[in-house]
This record gives structure tokens, sequence and C-alpha cells, in this order.
């Protein structure tokens, strides 16, 4: 009977009192400066403490032997230290910052973000739809930033002296294979997609990701909404047509669904125009995204289709008369992707987009038709190996297929040509944090083409470094190769990649009320696409074509610097001149203006309950070419002006009168001058001043939200 | 004999270290809650960690963890947008486990609606629109899993009367509201110690505000 009454005293005794061991020690940061309140404790027990202003603390355990002691601070990496409680004293405890914390550096040079993402954000989610003269386009507005050159007759992205093709359009990491509305006559093309179907957009002006191939100078990737957060119906009544949206939630899927019908006739009816129109633009478009929730992870679906058409009545100055102009575009785009958790550390994106495009060009006895049907798929990988190494990796497939058909109705003359292949890439990606404050991007992007049947490497790098809580600075190298149009891929399958050298310097300042930024770029292109123009035919295709550009680009953002003001300045400095495409000698590209000038401003007034929003946007003179005069694209066209402006009144929670206007003050804009192809008795070529078909557009909108929580309205939809 | 006396004795022993585990358990939150009405908030939320790490099929307290670790940035006037943001980080982390823990959970929704008001709160310019009705969103959740869960009733009705003022609306109906909310935290069944059951007062001074 004796044992079992020691057992129990010493069971009693032991759990109250018996070795009671005191753990003790310091707390520091990599610079031995003592850190306060980090909390730290024995893994699986309640006993621990915080430390004091010291860095100190002291606690005390009953536990035994080998034992996991953890600490965990705010920002700091969590520190496992394994070993015998008995050894547990006097430590000295030193705790490295986290490279994934907010303030870290961040190793992306050249990138505007908007979105949720406050680290890196740029622009606030609704900048995109909020700015006067936008329209509610997103590609619009995102030309209020540094690295473009607006062509407002075109609409259409330009990046740093590049061609348009040159900047490739993504939604949720896949390819977009016609992203902007058909348009004819010197009407400026729109992005296809709605803007108020992605939450937030990542547009980089150089030096960007391996993990985007076929782009030379720039990458617009817009991410999708994860998760509507509650059925609602949208209505809207504008001035250019209809819409209406209707959002449906259950517990893990979703599905939105929006149809809209615009149709410019009764615009044109008011508001005079230069264009001769006989059917103005009008088109049907609805979208569909439906949304399921998997354990980890999401998937989504995205379906869009589209047909609009268009006619007018287009001078031609070799005949001299109007000539009869009709288009109609035919679009669907799918996409369809995944994200999910695999472990604590690796995640998986994965999806396909497929995109089928029909034109129909109709040009009095010419007809036009051509085809495009294209398939992107992607598997990437992202693991975190630890807080100082994280590794992105993949593979993406992509086949196109471009038909083309050009017949004369009246002789049944027929020119047509198909082209397809497939471009493999596969690319690996390390970020590594040497520290808080400085980090190394290492990028290697390898590409097969089938047509080629070559397989290319292309190697990128970025290098930031922080210099103190609100500065760093970044440089950067990549290359960057695209394949060339398909239209000169009928005359010729085997011509390579055009290629291009990005090299970037950047300084960035941030605070919570401003952000400052300035870039310095240098671009080497090679391998550009030449041809001569033969009698019917394009001659000599070749990739014998070169070309640089270069520039400096500044960006400033403060809201609240001024009370109640949010604005950004962006200005731009290129200078650009290649040799490519038919060109004699070096020159500047029409498209390519050397200063660029947006003052965006934003305003709300708590009293009217109204934002107000003025834009401002200016650029030295386009290059054209005047076959008058000798020399190669000398002349340089007005500067070019624009002041617009945006009135969003809130009625009540749920329903907004928006009402804006480009160009108000009426600056009379000109793109250069257009000459015919033969000349006069005189020897003179007849020439025709450019023009935008309207030098004001106005616009007028009614939306309205039905919900039950009667707060959310469309703000986010204009 | 021996046998039987073996048995009782690991019996007892057993029930003891139990009430004492749970002893520990209550002893520890409790200390925890005192923490931060004595003004210690960074030691109440390290505390309440502990427990949460020590008790893994706990979720309460992550639930007083990252409460605690929001109201701060309701609280402190101090505190700049980059401290704000990694206390609401850090809140958010806790959630998502705790969520794991407890799924359905009618007070972690309501919680996870608080954290996104913490946002709002925060930057309204940046996070007013993103969040509004995400937060709409997540007080739904949390009534459709509790119609009578008290919380989430207030929190939505108080958000929304931030809207209504905005709109220099009449603020009456949305009182109205909030009195027929006071009953249901007297009908409140707590299935655990510890599960949330606060927010009276908080609905009450509304209600005086609304008369005056």
């Amino acid at each position: 009977m004796k044992l079992p009454l020691i057992f129990i005293q010493v069971l009693l005794f032991c759990s109250s009192l018996c070795s009671q061991t005191t753990i003790s020690g310091v707390v520091l940061d990599n610079k031995e400066m003592p850190i306060i309140g980090a909390n730290i404790f024995l893994a699986n027990t309640y006993d621990g403490s915080i430390t004091e202003a010291d860095g100190s603390f002291s606690f005390t355990t009953s536990v035994e032997g080998e034992q996991k002691m953890v600490i965990t601070y705010l920002g700091y990496e969590t520190k496992e230290v394994k070993g015998d409680v008995s050894t547990m004293s006097n430590l000295r405890i030193k705790l490295r910052e986290s490279a994934m914390a907010l303030d870290a550096v961040e190793i992306t040079a050249s990138t505007f973000k908007a979105g949720d993402n406050s680290k890196v954000a740029v622009l606030k989610p609704l900048d995109v739809v909020t700015t006067a003269g936008s329209m509610g386009d997103n590609i619009a507005a995102l030309q209020t930033l540094p690295g473009t050159t607006s062509n407002a007759e075109d609409g259409r992205l330009f990046v740093r002296g590049g061609d348009a093709r040159e900047t490739r359009i993504y939604i949720d990491g896949l390819k977009v294979f016609t992203p902007y509305s058909r348009s004819i006559g010197g009407t400026p093309q729109r992005g296809r997609y709605s803007p108020f179907l992605f939450k937030g957009l990542s547009f980089s002006t150089g030096g960007y990701s391996a993990a985007y191939g076929q782009a030379l100078s720039g990458i617009l990737d817009m991410n999708t909404t994860d998760n509507p957060a509650q059925t609602e119906t949208n209505l809207s009544l504008m001035s250019v047509g209809l819409g209406i949206g209707h959002t449906q939630k259950w517990d893990k899927n979703s599905l939105s669904l929006s149809a809209s019908y615009i149709d410019l006739t009764p615009y044109y009816w008011i508001v005079p125009t230069r264009l001769e129109v006989s059917s103005p633009f009008r088109g049907f478009s609805g979208e569909t995204v439906y949304r399921h929730k998997i354990n980890d992870g999401l998937i989504k679906w995205y379906v869009a289709g589209e047909y609009a058409r268009i006619r007018v009545a287009q001078y031609d100055l070799d005949l001299d008369r109007d000539q009869d102009v009709s288009i109609d575009n035919y679009n669907i785009y799918s996409n369809t992707s995944m994200t999910k958790l695999l472990t604590d550390k690796t995640s998986i994106q994965t999806g396909f987009s497929a995109g089928i495009n029909k034109d129909q060009l109709r040009l009095e006895d010419i007809e036009v038709d051509s085809e495009l049907s294209g398939l992107n798929a992607r598997l990437a990988f992202k693991t975190i190996v630890n807080d100082h190494f994280i590794i992105n990796y993949g593979t993406d497939f992509m086949f196109q297929e471009d038909v083309f058909e050009s017949k004369i109705l009246s002789s049944n003359n027929i020119f047509d040509g198909t082209v397809n292949r497939t471009i493999t890439g596969n690319f690996v990606e390390s970020d590594y944090f040497f520290n808080k404050n400085t980090a190394i991007k290492l990028g290697l992007r390898g590409e097969y083409a089938s047509l080629l049947k070559k397989y290319e490497l292309s190697p990128r790098i970025t290098l930031a470094q922080k210099l103190n809580d609100n500065s760093q600075v970044s440089a950067a190298w990549g290359m960057f190769t695209q394949e060339v149009d398909s239209e000169f891929l009928f005359y010729d399958e085997g011509v390579r990649n055009e290629r291009a050298q990005h090299f970037l310097m950047n300084y960035n300042f941030k605070t919570d009320q401003q952000i400052f930024r300035v870039e310095a770029y240098y671009k080497k292109y090679d391998r550009l696409l030449t041809y001569t123009d033969g009698q019917f035919v394009l001659e000599n295709i070749n990739n014998d074509g070169n070309g640089k550009a270069y520039g400096l680009d500044v960006f400033w953002r403060a809201d609240q610097k001024i009370k109640n003001l949010d604005f950004w300045i962006s200005y731009g400095w290129l200078v650009n001149e290649r040799k490519y495409l038919n060109y004699p000698e070096f020159a500047t590209p029409p498209f390519s203006t050397t200063h660029n000038l947006s003052v965006v401003t934003k305003r709300f007034f708590s009293k009217i309950k109204s934002q107000v929003s003025l834009t401002y946007q200016f650029s030295s003179g386009r290059p054209y070419e005047n076959p008058n005069t000798n020399g190669f694209l000398n002349e340089r066209s007005n500067e070019f002006n624009n002041l617009s402006f945006s009135w969003a009144y809130l009625i009540s929670q749920q329903k907004i009168l928006f009402v804006s206007a480009s160009n108000f003050p009426g600056f009379r804009n000109s793109y250069g001058s257009r000459y015919g192809s033969t000349p006069d008795v005189n020897g003179i070529f007849p020439s025709e001043l450019i023009r935008p078909n309207e030098d004001r557009f106005f616009f007028i909108g009614f939306f309205m939200t039905l919900s039950e929580d009667k707060m959310k309205n469309q703000l986010d939809n204009l | 004999m021996m046998k039987n006396i073996i048995l009782v004795l690991s019996l007892i022993v057993t029930s003891l270290v139990f009430a004492q585990a749970q002893g520990q358990y209550e002893s520890g939150m409790q200390q925890a809650f005192k923490l931060w009405e004595d003004k210690k908030p960074v030691e109440s939320v390290a505390l309440f960690e502990r427990i949460g790490q020590a008790e893994p099929k706990k979720w309460q307290p992550l639930y007083y963890a990252a409460q605690f670790l929001i109201v701060q940035t309701f609280q402190d006037g101090k505190m700049t947008i980059e401290d704000k943001s990694l206390l609401l980080e850090k809140a958010k982390e806790i959630i998502a486990n705790a969520h794991k823990r407890s799924p359905d959970n009618s007070e972690i929704w309501t919680l996870e609606g608080l954290l996104y008001t913490g946002y709002v709160a925060m930057d309204p310019n940046t996070y007013g629109m993103m969040y509004t009705s995400k937060i709409m969103g997540l007080h739904a959740k949390a009534v459709e899993l509790n119609p009578n869960n008290p919380r989430a009733h207030a929190n939505q009705i108080e958000y929304e009367m931030g809207g209504a003022r905005f709109f220099k609306q009449d603020l009456a109906p949305f009182c109205e509201r909030l009195k027929k909310v006071l009953p249901m935290f007297d009908q409140q069944e707590l299935k655990e110690p510890f599960d949330p059951s606060r927010g009276k007062e908080r609905v009450e001074e509304v209600i005086k505000s609304c008369s005056q």
C-alpha cells in the first residue's frame, strides 16, 4: 500500500513544483537592437512570455527534456530553437526580418499594379474606371501612365517606342488573342473586356517576368474577380446603349451573366461627326463568369462573345471620292483557370484559353475575310522554399491558326493563305532575398517555335536594393522575343522571331500619401522584320531590321497631400529610331512621340455626393511621311492636347448618374497628313489632314443596382 | 485488490491531470482577458496565441487574439498605416486558422467582417469600395449560419449606418433595427466556456446616440 501513496504524492507534488526550469535570454534583430514584444514560448505548452523593453525574457516551465521553443514577432521570420530545457538559459536569439514582410524590397521594376495588394499597387482598384477620358475602357486609363504613348485615333497600347502588337494582353495569366474591338475610319479601338470583371491588373513596361513570352515591349495581365460578394442585378442606361448584368451567389459557386447592346445611331443625331456614317457602330456582347470554390483553391470559367458591325464612307485621295467600307466582327473568347494550394509551400496555377475571331471587311469590290483560332495552355507552380527564396516554374503552349482570304468580287480573283504554328515555352524564375533590403530575381525562358524548329533561350535578371524605409533602386536586364505578324508568315514561314533587349534603372519612393518613381531605359532591337514593296506582293521578307529606343519615365502620385485631392502626373521622354518594315532608312515611327504628359486629378465633394475628375494629356508632334519632300518620316504633326472631364453623382447608394466629356475645350487635334499614292499633273501628291472624327465626345449614363444589400452601387462600373 | 487500487488511483490521477489542464485553460484565458483590460494589448494577444497553439482544438483563443489585434487598429490613433497593416495581416492569418478549427462558425465569419471593416477604417479611399460588398457578404454568411447572432446583425447595421450618414439619410430605421438586436444578447446560448458573448454595451451606446 505504501508504493501507490508515494506514487500519488510524487505525482501531485511534481505537477505543481518539481523541476521548475527557468528559461531566459534576449531577443535581438540583425543590428543587435533589442526586439520588444516578441512572443516566446515552448511549443504545445502554455509556458511563455513576451520580451521586455531591453529585449529580455524569462519564464518558468515544468516540462523537461527535448523541447521546441518558438519565437514570433510581426514582420520577422518565426524562429524555432530545439534543445533540452535545462540548456535554455541566457539565450541570445536573433530574428531575421521577413523578406515577405510588407515593407521588404520589391523586385518588380517597370510594373504598375492596380488592385488589393497595397504593397505594390500604384493604382487603386477604381482608378481604371474613374479616370476622366477613359470612357470605361481600362486600356485608355493605362495610357495616363508613363512609358505609354497615347495614339488617340488608334486606342491601343504603345509602350516605350514599341508597336501596339509588341504589348501582349493576358487574362489570369492566359493569352487574349484579339484584345481590342474592331474599328474603321479613325475611330479608336477599345479594350474588348468590360473593366468591372477584373479585380486588379499588372501592367509592365519592360523587364518583365520569364513567365511571359512573345512580347517585345509590354505585358498587361488582368485578373478576374475571385468571388463576387453577393447576389445582385445591375442595369445601365447610357447615351450609347443598354446593359444588364446579374450575379447569383451560392455557397461554393457563383455565376455572373451580362449582356450589352451598343448603338451609336442616336449619338450621331446630336453630335456632328466628320465621318460619313452609313451604319454606325452596332454591337451585341455577352459575358459569363462561373466560379467554383474547391479545397484551398478556385476554378474560374469565363466566356465572352461579341458581334459588331460598322459601315462608313471613307474618302479616298487617289479616287477623289468616298468609298464604302464595312466591317463585321465575330469574336468568342473563353478562359478556364484553376489555382490551388498543393502543399503548404507549393501552389499550382493552370488553365487554358481559346479564342476565335472572324473579320469580314468589305471595301466596295474587295472582300477580305480573316479568321484566327488560338489556344493557350499553361501549367505553372510557385514554391516558397523559405522566407528568402521563392521559385516559379512552369510550361506553356500556344497554338494559332490564321486563315486569310482576299477576293475581288467582280473578277473572282482570290488570294488566300493559311498559317499554323505552335510555340512551346518553359520557364524558371527565382526570387532570392539576401535580406529584407537586397534581392535578386533570376529568370530563364526557353521557347520552341514549330515553324522555325528552333529552341531559343531568353535570360532575365533584376536586382533591387532598398535605400531606406521609403525608397529603393532597382536595375534589370532581359532578352525578349516575339514572332512576326501572321500577315508576313503567309509569305514566308521561315521569318525569325524579332528580338529586344531591355536595360532598366529604376528609383522608387513611397510613403502613405505619395509615390514617386523615375525610370531610365534603353531598348535594343534586332532581327526586326524588313521587306520591300513589290508590284502586287511583298518581296525580300527578312530579319535585317534593327533599332533602339531610350528614354525616361517619371510618375508622381499624391493623395490628400492637397486636401481631398488625389492626383497623378506622368511624364515620358522617348527617343526611338528603327529601320524595319519597308523603311528606306532609320526613322522614328509615326506612333512615337518625344514628349508625353498626363495629369489626372480626382476629387470627391461630400456635400454634393459627387466625384469629379479632370484629365489633361499632351504629346509632342507625331512623325509622318510627306512624299512631296525629301527624306523619310521627316514631318511632324501639331502637338496633341486633350482635357477631359467626368462627374459621377451618387443619387443614392444604388443609383448613379455619370456624365463625361472628352476634350471639352475642343482642342483642334490632328495626327499628321495622309497622301495619295500617285502624284497629280504637277508632280504633287494630294494630301489630307488626319483629324479625329469628332473633336469632343460626350457620354451620359444612369446606373442602378438591385440587391438585398442597399449599399452596393455601380461606382466601380464606371 | 491491488489491481483495483491501481485502477482507481490511475483514474484519480488522470482526472487530476485533466482537471489541471482544464484549469490551466480557464485561468490562462482569464489572465489574457485581464491583460487586455489592464491595457496590455501586446501581452494579451501573445497569451491568447500561446493558448491557441497549446490547445489545437479550441478556436476561442484564436478568435480573441485576432479580435484584439483588429480592435487595436481602431483604438490606437498613433499607429501608422504600415503598423496597422501588419496587425491586420496577422489577424487575417489567425482567422484563417480559426476557420480550419471550427468550420461554419458564425462568430468567426462575423470576425472576418470586422477584419475587413478594419481595412476600410484604416484607409477608406483604397479599401472602401473594394471591401464594402465583401463585408456585407461575410455578415450575411454569419447570419445564415446563426440567425440569432447579435454581433453579426449589429456589425452589419453599424456598417450600413456609415453609408446612411454619408448620404445624410434618416438614421431612425437603423436604430429600430438595432433595438431588435438587443434581446438577442440576452438569449445567447453559450455552448463552451469563452464563447463570444460581448457587444451589448456597444449597441446600447449606438442606440443612445440615435436619440440625441
